[in-house]
Order: C-alpha cells, then sequence, then structure tokens
C-alpha cells in the first residue's frame, strides 16, 4: 500500500532523515518508534504534506502508493490520496461542536441545494450529528456529540481527533502519532479493537507510540528509526520491549567522560511541589534538590514537561510551587531574581531565546551582564544615563572567542552568520560573563556537528571542574547525558518519573523513557 | 467564549439618556434609524464574514465603496438612467470589487497578523488613486462624454454629482405608512436579505472553512483546507457586500459627494458592529443588525442632547466621533487572544 | 550595516520621481535655492516627530500610529507656554519643557495599553489615537484658558481651531543664526537643534536601558532570560516616544506659526510613518539616521511638488500625490515584512 523509498529531509544544515526505507502492506499496522530527534515526527510530517516540509524545502526520495509515486505538497494534498493522520496535538476547533469536527469538509448537505456546487449547498445539521454518532458509537465512546470541544476532557477530544480521521470512507492510510498518551487502560483496549477492525478493512496504519508495550501488543510489524535512519524492521512475534530499547539506543563510543564522581555539597536549588503552565509541556508537582557541585542530567519524551523547568525557574510562565536557592525561597520568580542569585539559564532554541541573532558576537556575549550587574558600562555621573563601554565589551569577548575556540571573523560578526555549534558557544560564553554558581542547560548539543558537540560537552566538564559551578542539563540525547552526568531525572507526563544513576543500563533509561517499570522475572 | 457583552447595553443606556435630553420626539428618531438602517444596514453586514475568517474588522470595505462610486460616476458620465442604469452600476461596482477584493485577500495573505492595520492602510492607498483618476485623470487622460460634470477648469469631476435618475428607485417599493412612520419594506426586507445570505454562507461547509480559518490558520491547514483561498474568499464577498451596500447608501442620498461620500463608512460601519456586540473575534448577523440600530440611535440624538445639555452643538459632535472610534479602540484593547491565531 | 542602506522599491522610486521633480522645476524655472532653503526647514520641522517613531520601533511595539496622543501632549504644553504669554525661544523651550511631564503621563496609560495587545499594537495604537483627539477636541472646547487671542472671538469659551503663534514663539527657531548663501537661507540654529535631538537618540541606544529597548524589540524571550523587565521597558519605550512626539510637534508648529488644535493631527501618524520607511528601515531596528534620511526625501518631494502641480493648474494633485505616496510606502513596507517574516518563521 505505501511505500517510502529513500526519503531524505534537511532543516537548515541538520539531517533530519538521512534515507529512510519503510513499506506498509494492505491492512497492517505498523509501529513506529525511536527516541526524540530520531526523525519520527518528521517522517510523518512528510507522509501528511505538512506546511512545515514544503516551507523548508520539500524532501527527498520517493513515496508510492499503491505502487504509483505520489508527492505530498500539502495536507490537501496528502488528504486527496486518501491519507489521514490522527494530530498529537489535535487538529480540532475548539469552538465547533463534536458533530462539526469529525464532519469537517465532508458535512452531508440537503440535496435540492448540491446544485449550488459543494461549497455552497446548505448543510444537513441532523444527518451530520447521526453520522458524528455513529462514528463514536464504533470507538465505542458515550459523547453527546452536540458538545463543543473546549468543553470536553482530553482524553474525549483525541476520541473526536480519532473519530474525524475513521469516519472517511476513502481513508488508505492512517497516520497516528501518540494517540495513546492521553488515554487510560480501558480506553486504549478500546481504541485499539476500533484500530484492528479498520485495519481488517484493508486500511494500513503507521502508529506511533512511547509507549513500547503497545506497540507490541497492537503491531504487526515495526520500525526503529535512530538519528534520521532506520535501525531495525521487526515483524512477526520476535521481538520484544527490550529488543526494541535496545535498537532504539543503540551502541555508541563513548567520548568526553564526566572523571568520578562529583563531590556533593550543600543544597544548591531545591523545587518543592514545582508546577510549570507551559503550553504543551506542563509539569505537575515536582519536588527535586539539586547539591552543589553537582552534574544533574534531565531526560524524558518531547511534550511530557522537559523544557518547562528552565523557563519556569526563571519566571517565564505561570508556575506554582516553591524554588530556593540556597535554601531561600525566591519569589516571585523572575529572571532578574534568578540571575542576582548566581542562576543562569541557556535555552534549547537558540534563534527563538537564546541569542539576539541580529546583533554582534560581542553584544550577545555582554548583553545579559550589562543588564544585571551593570557590567561594561562607562562610569558616568548619572549611573541611568551611561553608556556602554566597548573597549571593555570587545576585550571580555575576544578572550571568549579565544578561549571557545569561536569561529569567527570578529567579535563584531553577526551571530547570525555563525554555525550552530559556535552559535552555542556564544550562548556558553554569555553564561561566563554572568559567572553563575548554578548553570541550566537545555539541549546544549542539538543542531550542533560531531565535532562541535564535543568540544562544547568539554567545556561544560571543564567548568564544572574548574569553577565548581553546578550543572543542571536538560537533554534528548540520553547518551550524552550518561556520560556526563551524576544523577539523570526522568520526566514522564510531567512529573519525575524516576532518578536513576549514571550508572544504570541503557535499557533501564530506555524503559523509564517509555513511562513502564521494569518487573523483574 | 459565549461571554456577555456590555457594549450594546451601555449604548442602550446612552441612546435612552440622550434621547431624554435632547428632546427629540421618539417618531423623528425611530424614522431617521430607520432610514440609516436602510442605508447602512448592508455596509454593517459586509463584516460579518471577514471577521469570521479570523481576519479583523475589514478596514478595506471602503474599496468596495469605491467600486460602487466609480459604477455611479461612469453611469452618470455615459448618460444611463433609470433601473436600467442601476442595474449597470451594480454590474460595474461588483465586477470592480470583486477584482479589487481579489487583490486584498492576496496581499492580506502576506501580513498574517497585521491585516486590520493593512486594510486600512489600502482604503487609504485606495482613496488616493481613485482621487488621482477622477480628479486629474478625467479631461487629461480620459475623454468625458457628459461636460456638465466636469469642474470649470475642464481637468476633473464636481465634487457634488446630482444622481436624480436613480434617485430613490428601489427604496420607493412598497412603502407603508405607519402612523407618522413610512416604512420601506422592501429596503427593509433587501437589508434582512442580506443577512439572510450571510447566515446561510456561514451554514455551507464554505462557512465552516470560514470558522475554521478563523480559529486558527494552522489547524485549519492541517485540516487539508485551502486557508489562502479561503481567506480571499471571504474578502472579495465583504468587497462585494460592501459596493452593494454604498449603492444603496448612495442612491437613498440622491447625491455623490464624489471625493468624500466613501470616507469614514469603514469607521462607522465598523463602530456599529461593535456597537451590536460583537468582537474582533467573533461576530454574527444579530450583531450587526442590532449595532446598527443602537449606534445611529445614539448617532441621531446626541447633537441634540449636546446642545441642551452644554448648550455647545459641537460638544454633542465630538461625543458622537468618540464614540465611533474609542467603540473600535475598546474592542482591539479589551479582546486579548493575543498572537495565538494571528500567528 | 550594508543590508541596512539596500536600495528597495520606495527609494528608487522616490529618488526618481525627485530627478524628474528637480528637472520639471528646474524647467519651470522655480527657483532652486529657495526650494533647498524649505526643504532643510521642513526637514527640522517634521524631523523631530519621524524621529519619535524610532523608541517604539525598536522595542518592537511597531510604527507608532498612535502619534496624536504625543501630539496633543505637545499642543497642551504649548496652550500653556502661550498662557502664560511666554515669548520667543523661552516660549518654545517652556513648551517643551511643560509637555515632558504631560507627555510622561499620557505615555505610561498608553503603554500600559499597548501592553495588553502585544501583537496587535498598531492597529490598537490607531483607534487610541483617533479616540484620544476626539477626547482632547472636548478639552479644547472647554478648558478654562484665558490668553483672549487662543478664545474664540465670540463668546470667549473654548479655544480655536487655529492659534497664531506671532508674538509668542513663530519660527524662532527657524530664525536662529540662520544666514543667507546665495538665494539659499540656511537655518542653522535649528539644524543644530536637531542634529543635538539626534545625536542624543542615537547615544540612547548605547546605554543600558536603549540596549535592552532594542533586544527587547528583537527577541523579548531572549530579552526576559536576560534579566531584562520586558513590559516595563516597552512603557519606557512608549513613555520616550510620547515626549518625543510632544517635542516634534512643537518644533512644527512653531515654524508653521501656528497651533491647529481639535480634529488637526488626526492624520499625522501616516506621513512621519511613511518618512521612516522610505529611510530604509522596515518597521523593526531603526536607526536615526535612517529616519533624517527618509524625513529629508519626503518633505523634499512635498516642497517641489507643490509649485510644480500649481504650474501644472491642478493645484490637488500635489495632495494626492502626497496621499499616494504616504500609503503607498507604507503597504510595501507591511507587505515586504510580511514576506519576509513568513519566510523566516517557514
Amino acid at each position: 500500500m505505501l511505500t517510502v523509498r529513500g526519503l531524505k529531509k534537511r532543516f537548515g544544515n541538520t539531517d533530519a532523515l538521512r534515507s529512510v526505507d519503510l513499506h506498509v502492506e494492505e491492512g497492517e499496522i505498523h509501529g513506529l518508534v525511536g527516541l526524540n530527534g530520531s526523525g519520527k515526527t518528521t517522517l510523518l510530517n512528510v507522509l501528511f504534506g505538512s506546511a512545515v516540509i514544503s516551507a523548508t524545502g520539500g524532501y527527498g526520495g520517493e513515496v508510492l502508493l499503491n505502487e504509483r509515486p505520489v508527492y505530498l505538497s500539502s495536507p490537501a494534498r496528502a488528504i486527496g490520496c486518501g491519507i489521514g493522520m490522527v494530530h498529537q496535538e489535535f487538529a480540532l476547533i475548539p469552538s465547533m461542536t463534536v458533530t462539526e469536527n469529525v464532519t469537517i469538509r465532508r458535512e452531508r448537505v440537503f440535496a435540492p441545494t448540491a446544485i449550488l456546487g459543494r461549497d455552497l449547498a446548505l448543510m444537513n445539521a441532523p444527518a451530520n450529528r447521526r453520522r458524528a454518532s455513529s462514528v463514536l458509537e464504533r470507538l465505542g465512546v458515550r459523547l453527546d456529540p452536540s458538545l463543543r470541544v473546549m468543553d470536553l476532557t482530553v482524553n474525549m477530544r483525541q476520541f473526536v481527533e480519532i473519530a474525524r480521521e475513521i469516519d472517511r470512507d476513502d481513508l488508505r492510510v492512517l497516520l497516528l502519532d501518540e494517540p495513546t498518551s492521553a488515554l487510560n487502560y480501558g480506553e486504549v483496549q478500546a481504541l485499539f479493537a476500533s484500530l484492528r477492525s479498520l485495519a481488517s478493512r484493508g486500511v494500513s496504519l503507521i502508529f506511533v507510540s512511547h509507549r513500547l508495550e503497545e506497540i507490541t501488543t497492537l503491531c504487526h510489524a515495526v520500525t526503529v528509526l535512530r538519528d534520521g535512519e532506520v535501525a531495525g524492521c521487526f515483524t512477526g512475534p520476535a521481538y520484544d520491549v527490550d529488543a526494541l530499547a535496545e535498537c532504539m539506543i543503540g551502541h555508541h563510543v563513548t567520548r568526553a567522560q564526566r572523571q568520578g564522581a562529583s563531590r556533593k555539597g550543600s543544597e544548591a536549588l531545591r523545587l518543592e511541589g514545582f508546577s510549570v503552565d507551559m503550553p504543551g509541556e506542563r509539569i505537575n508537582g515536582i519536588d527535586l534538590t539539586v547539591s552543589r557541585g553537582e552534574i544533574l542530567g534531565l531526560a524524558g519524551p518531547s511534550g511530557h514537561g522537559r523544557p518547562a523547568f528552565g523557563y519556569g525557574i526563571m519566571g517565564m510562565y505561570p508556575t506554582s510551587g516553591r524554588v530556593f536557592v540556597d535554601r531561600d525561597h525566591i519569589a516571585p520568580l523572575n529572571a532578574l531574581a534568578m540571575i542576582s542569585r548566581g542562576l543562569f539559564f541557556i535555552p534549547e532554541d537558540r534563534r527563538a531565546a537564546g541569542l539576539l541573532t541580529d546583533h554582534s558576537i560581542m553584544e550577545n556575549i555582554v548583553f545579559a551582564a550589562m543588564q544585571c550587574k551593570g557590567a561594561f558600562l562607562n562610569t558616568f555621573p548619572f549611573r541611568p544615563l551611561a553608556l556602554e563601554d566597548r573597549r571593555h565589551a570587545h576585550r571580555f569577548a575576544e578572550e571568549c572567542v579565544e578561549r571557545f575556540g569561536i569561529r569567527c571573523t570578529g567579535v563584531h560578526q553577526k551571530v547570525s552568520e555563525l554555525s550552530g555549534g559556535n552559535q552555542q558557544k556564544v550562548c556558553i560564553a554569555r553564561a561566563l560573563a554572568m559567572n553563575p554558581g548554578i548553570l541550566m542547560v537545555s539541549e546544549p548539543t542539538r543542531g550542533v556537528d560531531i565535532a562541535a558537540k564535543e568540544t562544547i560537552l568539554h567545556i561544560f566538564l571543564d567548568l564544572h571542574r574548574g569553577a565548581g559551578t553546578t550543572l543542571v542539563i536538560s537533554s534528548s540525547e540520553l547518551d550524552e547525558l550518561m556520560r556526563m552526568c551524576d544523577r539523570i531525572a526522568v520526566i514522564h507526563e510531567g512529573r519525575i518519573f524516576d532518578v536513576l544513576d549514571a550508572e544504570a543500563t541503557e535499557t533501564e533509561f530506555a524503559l523509564a523513557f517509555s513511562g513502564e517499570r521494569r518487573v523483574h522475572g | 467564549m459565549y461571554r456577555a457583552n456590555a457594549v450594546p447595553a451601555v449604548f442602550i443606556v446612552l441612546s435612552a439618556l440622550a434621547l431624554y435630553f435632547s428632546g427629540l420626539s421618539p417618531s423623528f428618531v425611530a424614522s431617521e434609524v430607520i432610514t440609516r438602517f436602510i442605508r447602512d444596514g448592508v455596509m454593517v453586514l459586509a463584516l460579518v464574514i471577514p471577521v469570521t475568517a479570523g481576519m479583523g474588522l475589514n478596514f478595506a470595505v471602503t474599496v468596495g465603496a469605491l467600486a460602487a462610486q466609480v459604477g455611479i460616476v461612469l453611469a452618470v458620465d455615459w448618460g444611463l438612467q433609470g433601473a436600467a442604469g442601476l442595474f449597470a452600476i451594480t454590474a460595474m461596482g461588483l465586477g470592480l470589487s470583486v477584482v479589487s477584493g481579489f487583490l486584498i485577500g492576496v496581499m492580506l495573505n502576506r501580513v498574517r497578523g497585521k491585516e486590520m492595520i493593512t486594510t486600512m492602510i489600502i482604503g487609504f492607498l485606495a482613496t488616493g488613486i481613485y482621487q488621482l483618476v477622477f480628479m486629474v485623470g478625467y479631461g487629461t487622460v480620459i475623454r468625458p462624454a457628459n461636460q456638465e460634470m466636469m469642474l470649470s477648469r475642464g481637468i476633473g469631476i464636481r465634487n457634488m454629482l446630482d444622481l436624480a435618475p436613480f434617485r430613490n428607485i428601489i427604496d420607493t417599493i412598497w412603502v407603508i405608512q405607519a402612523g407618522p412612520l413610512e416604512i420601506p419594506l422592501f429596503m427593509i426586507l433587501m437589508v434582512l436579505g442580506a443577512a439572510g445570505l450571510i447566515t446561510y454562507l456561514l451554514h455551507t461547509r464554505l462557512g465552516q472553512q470560514f470558522k475554521a480559518v478563523g480559529e486558527g490558520v494552522e489547524k485549519a491547514e492541517m485540516l487539508g483546507i485551502d486557508t489562502r483561498a479561503v481567506r480571499i474568499k471571504a474578502i472579495v464577498l465583504s468587497t462585494v457586500l460592501a459596493c452593494l451596500g454604498h449603492i444603496i447608501f448612495t442612491q437613498n442620498i440622491g447625491m455623490l459627494n464624489v471625493y468624500t461620500a466613501h470616507m469614514n463608512t469603514d469607521i462607522f460601519a465598523c463602530a456599529a458592529l461593535l456597537a451590536g456586540g460583537a468582537s474582533i473575534l467573533r461576530a454574527h448577523v444579530g450583531h450587526a443588525l442590532l449595532g446598527v440600530l443602537l449606534f445611529h440611535s445614539l448617532f441621531i440624538v446626541s447633537p441634540q442632547a449636546g446642545q441642551n445639555i452644554f448648550s455647545n452643538a459641537a460638544l454633542g459632535e465630538y461625543f458622537r466621533t468618540f464614540v465611533a472610534y474609542g467603540t473600535i479602540a475598546f474592542a482591539l484593547v479589551m479582546s486579548t487572544r493575543g498572537r495565538g491565531s494571528a500567528g | 550595516m550594508r543590508s541596512r542602506l539596500h536600495l528597495q522599491i520606495p527609494q528608487v522610486f522616490i529618488l526618481v520621481m525627485l530627478v524628474v521633480l528637480l528637472a520639471g522645476a528646474f524647467h519651470a524655472g522655480i527657483p532652486l535655492g529657495g526650494i533647498m532653503g524649505d526643504a532643510l526647514v521642513r526637514l527640522v520641522m517634521n524631523g523631530v516627530l519621524v524621529m519619535s517613531m524610532i523608541p517604539m520601533l525598536n522595542a518592537g511595539l511597531g510604527v507608532n500610529f498612535g502619534l496624536p496622543v504625543g501630539i496633543c501632549a505637545g499642543l497642551l504644553g504649548m496652550c500653556l507656554a502661550v498662557n502664560f504669554r511666554l515669548t520667543g525661544l523661552a516660549g518654545l523651550f517652556g513648551a517643551m519643557l511643560i509637555s515632558i511631564p504631560i507627555g510622561a503621563v499620557l505615555g505610561y496609560l498608553y503603554g500600559r495599553l499597548l501592553n495588553r495587545v502585544k501583537g496587535r499594537e498598531e492597529i490598537a495604537g490607531t483607534f487610541v489615537g483617533f479616540s484620544f483627539i476626539s477626547i482632547m477636541n472636548f478639552f479644547w472646547a472647554v478648558a478654562p484658558f484665558t490668553n483672549p487671542t487662543m478664545l474664540w472671538p465670540i463668546g470667549g469659551q473654548g479655544l480655536r481651531p487655529v492659534i497664531g503663534l506671532q508674538g509668542y514663539f513663530a519660527k524662532v527657531l527657524n530664525h536662529s543664526w540662520s544666514f543667507r548663501l546665495g538665494d539659499l537661507t540656511v537655518p542653522f540654529g535649528m539644524l543644530v537643534f536637531f542634529a543635538c535631538l539626534a545625536v542624543l537618540l542615537h547615544l540612547f541606544f548605547h546605554t543600558r536601558a536603549g540596549t535592552a529597548m532594542v533586544a527587547t524589540g528583537e527577541n523579548e524571550v531572549f530579552a526576559g532570560l536576560s534579566g531584562v523587565d520586558v513590559k516595563a521597558i516597552r512603557t519606557l519605550a512608549v513613555i520616550l516616544s510620547t515626549v518625543l512626539a510632544a517635542w516634534g510637534i512643537c518644533v512644527y508648529a512653531q515654524s508653521y506659526g501656528f497651533l491647529e488644535l481639535y480634529s488637526a493631527p488626526l492624520m499625522m501618524a501616516f506621513p512621519a510613518a511613511s518618512a521612516i520607511f522610505l529611510g530604509g528601515s522596515l518597521g523593526h531596528r531603526t536607526a536615526v539616521i535612517q529616519a533624517v534620511i527618509g524625513t529629508f526625501l519626503f518633505q523634499t518631494t512635498y516642497v517641489i511638488s507643490g509649485p510644480i502641480a500649481n504650474a501644472l493648474l491642478v493645484p490637488e494633485v500635489a495632495e494626492i500625490f502626497r496621499m499616494i505616496l504616504t500609503n503607498g510606502v507604507i503597504l510595501y513596507a507591511m507587505l515586504y515584512e510580511g514576506g519576509r517574516r513568513r519566510r523566516v518563521q517557514g
């Protein structure tokens, strides 16, 4: 039914997919697993013709439907080809009713008005409601179809999202992106039953989930993605959770490695019942203590709240609970208060939050220090109107360029012209100008090429060894965390699922990622 | 989402107070309000669809009004008369507004999130081009057939065109006398017909697409909706309705102020819509119909009320402009869904 | 830096227009020296108003279409100065001084409003400005001013729509230190004043608050994470823009010789916005020099097109031309910026 050959996709200068092959038979339920950044989402986006793919230059390779090559340029095109998608973040219109959402673009119309054309014919509301009720019934859900979607619970929304796709008569391939993350056990079983019956009608399904148990129960075959490539393909009953987990993580060559455990000092940062209301990345009631001089890792799938740590502690989103720095309760939470207590945060999205891309290297490096500490300012009788001390700033920036090996034409070069690795080094230099006691880093090596990766990790380790900086590193690269950290907290569904030490096995990590407790037999 | 909107209530209270102080007879006010309802109703209705499609208030309804004026000026130039003339005006105006609506739609697709200010500038720019054509182009590049409408210097059209050949052609149909009131039933039905048309459109698949795009372009795209085309359709419909509304307005007045008649139609229409309880994110025909009544009631009585309270008619006049601008400013400041849908 | 001085269609268009107009003026025998002198006067006359847009642009609030708020602050300052019968340079600077606190208060309130409507500041500002004008109309009509030159001659209540500044501070800046150079009058004092203001504004963007403003305009999340109070900085930018706009109208009115009240400032934001874009700014980080260049180009076409239109027997054409130029340039800038943003986001 669906064949993908040599699929390639680049975002800027990073490869998201490097030659992926995939084949799904008619009526097959095909699992797709992989860690964050392995290319699962990109693959789904390509298959559904998402705007993010076409806006970044399209994709390479071939997609065949029933042996016929198709180019999926837009969601409309993909839908026209019989492809449907259950989106993780739901493509539902909140103010519309369940009926309207289930039947959108396929509304039944009154026959006499159909002469006005498809789009201008009057909708037949009762027929649409009947249709919506019947499809919800097939899914085993009792739900009043005249309710508005915004009044529904998350699991009901999930069913509406699924119902919209199942209702299609022309559906040939259905992509499901984490359709079970909002459902409880019973609902998952009901969903699986209807997915199986869908498959038995000849629809091919691609099922993405981080819950490996579900994959092994539901899917006929599984493809494992790792670093944008197919790491393995399992068919038949010959696979189990352990095999998948091992395949997801893969084996790696150890490079930058921490030497021995850090000496632990007093409490540096403590969270008590800490919740952050960051859309799409909520965390709920977390308790966590970080000791001075420690390196703590934060791991966990995306959408489960990992990024909310840094942003929450810096007060960028509404929070509740209490935060202590050096045993002092900090309230209200805001960046200035945190920075003045010696805590600094390097966010994951450098372009959107970490750097002023239109400004020079020097301006970026000295900015926070100038704002928060009044550093790099000329002495002037009237402090608020003191001009920046460019000589001093220039000297400091040049030192940083030399110390971290930032490759650039000079400190006045625009940051947007640098490579990802060098941009990250500028971020580190920015933090260093603040001389922080606690440094929180998110995705320190995302979008950085392999050589620069090692340098950057070494810089952090040097900082830790030399200045005794406490590090909190949040990363989707588990292997990196295992090399760097004393302890690794795994975040799952907005909570700390487990705190593992660096010696835990990879399988234990993979399972913790999936939110599954290992039952040793 | 359904939040009781206090704006209509404020308008009712203010109008009642102003009516009391103005000392005007209710029947006079009622007949004036009916006239304004007929004149401005369709123009206000023209704003509903763009709001539904998430593009905010369409200040470029002035372009629709200009299309109507172009049709009228050409009809006068060619000496067209009566119902046939009115038909020709409508045909020309609609043709022009479809084309210009399409262009505006294309432009607005480039400026997602800043549609309102852009439509405003488009309106000003269109006014400039229109004035250039009729004040400078006529008599230099364009040879007029009808010399009577030209300024004495031979270049440019007179400020005021008498529309005697078209005056009140349609608003004298089915006029009912109800006590002291004259009720032009046909015209009221025409405005209600436009309201019905919009209601119908919003209950078609196209209407569902307007709503979906209005809730969020990204989600609509995920559903396979061609959001750019839907947004263009919304603006074309709005421009066409604005053109019709302005033709009704002008033939009712019976005169055309060539260079200024279209000005501020956008402001008054937007303020009326918001007075009816709409917001820049939500509007339906009920808001538009109620809004025209409320806004114009206040508009009619406030100068006289100002005269009676402060013995200064100008103060009532300032109050009127404040009401128009202030209503829009209030709506813009109060609805804070932020950038979410605007992107 | 290089990319900021890129020639866009509006600049090419206006340069071509200028050449054509100058040729036309030369052909029609209009003295070029007089035109140059007028152009310099009009540069300063409008330049301060245009410059007043820069703080808000740089702080990411977009074009300040709510310019009338600041203008009204300046008008009020001048009315008070006239009411106190301040004359000469003392009158002008007195008016500017009085308008600082007025502008600061109005700017603070206006800034608070704009912080509520992030992402829609331009359209909200437009209507806040419009409604503020109508509020001020009330005020002008009832304000208890006492100087009879300002009041309606009959009844003696309410301010006149146009107040002559002869005898107070009409053209005091235009005439200070001005000298003649052939048939060109150089308003030297005015130019010095303008240059000082421009340099001070430029230097402001190199102070701590100024750099924070530019950073906020480019990336609010970055600024927030680096310890900047984003809301406060945005409010500060609005206050600064409002006070500068107040000064701008003071300079404008003394040069024009009349105070225009009531609805006169209604549309003043649009030519100023257009001048900013003509200088090569595209609605974000804007250098002071761009505002100066833009104003000069805009005002020079204004100065030349008037006499030429008169020579063509259609005097309205100058006004229409200016309207098309103003709005065409703003629309172009918006469409260009919208296209750019789409590409960057995609």
